[in-house]
């Protein structure tokens, strides 16, 4: 991403960010990017607030009982507006909606003018896109891009695992969303061991496990432990490097992960290239 | 000809040590990309990981190795002058009688 853009995200960031975690069909993955985001502000010692807006399952409330709250905002517009008006006074909310509620969110977005109060509020949202080629999938998007356009930035999200997003990215919206240097979080495949394992454990231990918890725990195996460890890795790396889009100011983040010394790219110069000089 | 270079082509990019060292066994241009994207991927996150733990032990056996052939030909070297003594002192004690 140019340095230009890169400034301009964080010059129109606001005081607070709002992000939702929103998508039309379920089983993409929604909960754990939700989770990977809570994993890396805890671990990057972040101030947030988070709220579980997904009644049916309570995935992050139950992972998370101190930090994440419970709120089903998605029945009646009442339950909007209640949801809206008390939300944390954190640097960065987070907010995880049910599946097949765009429709209802957008409505309720448009009948409380969110756009306006977000605006007011110094609030920016980012909301999270989830790239699925499905018809479902691709219309709830446009919708929300549709509605929100440039009041908001976005954060794509491939998960190979669940989905293929070949003709996401061929659409007029995935062009949209590369022409504003949209990152892609790329969720790494876990396999159905790991995740039984992680559930089992749970089961057992009758409580319930945060992904860096589970990643400590003896009495999961190995390979699994190892695996989910390179999931947090890969959460912690890639929300810190999108972090302009999540956080409305860098300078929050007070712990850094673990670099390797990456390659030096020599920068190409086209011009002064001697293999392409006129003799 | 004035001996100018006519193209002066950049040096290659430089990966870290343990990488190089992983690298040099590859033959062909695509392994060492999938294995420089792997290393590159494993190598960070948190300190306290598994992975990032492997890659830092993998940097300071590198390391270690770099001082290996120095080590090697000072010891070499010890043990030359050694023998060399040991000869000279042999080939001396030999010549005397001659040399009488």
């Amino acid at each position: 991403m140019s340095e230009q853009s890169e400034v301009a995200i964080e010059q129109r960031a606001g005081k607070r960010r709002f992000i939702a975690c929103r998508q039309s069909t379920g089983r993409v993955g929604k909960s754990t990017v939700a989770e990977g985001l809570i994993t890396w502000l805890r671990y990057a010692g972040i101030e947030f607030g988070a709220i579980d807006a997904d009644s049916q399952h309570q995935t992050l409330f139950h992972r998370y009982p101190g930090e994440v709250g419970i709120f089903d905002a998605t029945k009646t517009f009442d339950d909007f507006a209640s949801m809206i008006q008390t939300l944390p006074a954190s640097p960065v909310i987070l907010v995880d909606f049910p599946a097949q509620a765009t429709d209802f969110l957008l409505s309720a977005a448009q009948h409380f003018r969110l756009l306006e109060f977000f605006e007011q509020s110094n609030v920016r949202p980012t909301l999270l896109v989830f790239a699925a080629d499905d018809p479902t999938a691709k219309e709830s998007a446009s919708n929300t891009v549709r509605f929100f356009g440039d009041n908001a930035d976005y954060l794509l999200v491939e998960n190979p695992a669940r989905f293929k997003s070949a003709e996401f990215s061929r659409t007029a919206l995935g062009n949209w969303l590369r022409q504003r240097n949209t990152p892609t979080l790329r969720i790494p495949t876990v396999t159905a061991v790991t995740m039984n394992g992680w559930e089992a454990l749970e089961d057992k231990l009758k409580r319930y496990l945060s992904l860096d918890e589970v990643c400590r725990q003896k009495d999961l195996h190995e390979l699994s432990r190892y695996e989910l460890q390179f999931l947090r890795n890969r959460f912690l790396v890639q929300f810190e490097d999108f972090a302009r889009h999540l956080l409305p100011d860098t300078s929050l983040i007070k712990n850094k992960v673990a670099r390797c010394r990456e390659t030096s790219q020599q920068k190409i110069d086209r011009f002064n290239d001697p293999l392409l000089a006129t003799l | 000809m004035n001996g100018e270079k006519l193209i002066v082509l950049p040096d290659p990019p430089h990966e870290p040590p343990e990488l190089e060292f992983i690298l040099s066994g590859c033959t062909t241009d695509h392994e060492q990309k999938a294995i420089a994207q792997a290393f590159h991927t494993f190598a960070q996150g948190d300190p306290g990981s598994f992975s990032v733990q492997f890659a830092v032990l993998l940097q300071a056996h590198s390391e270690a190795l770099e001082s290996v052939p120095e080590r090697l030909r000072q010891a070499v070297a010890t043990e030359f002058s050694n023998v060399g003594d040991l000869l000279l002192a042999h080939k001396a004690s030999v010549k005397g009688p001659e040399a009488r």
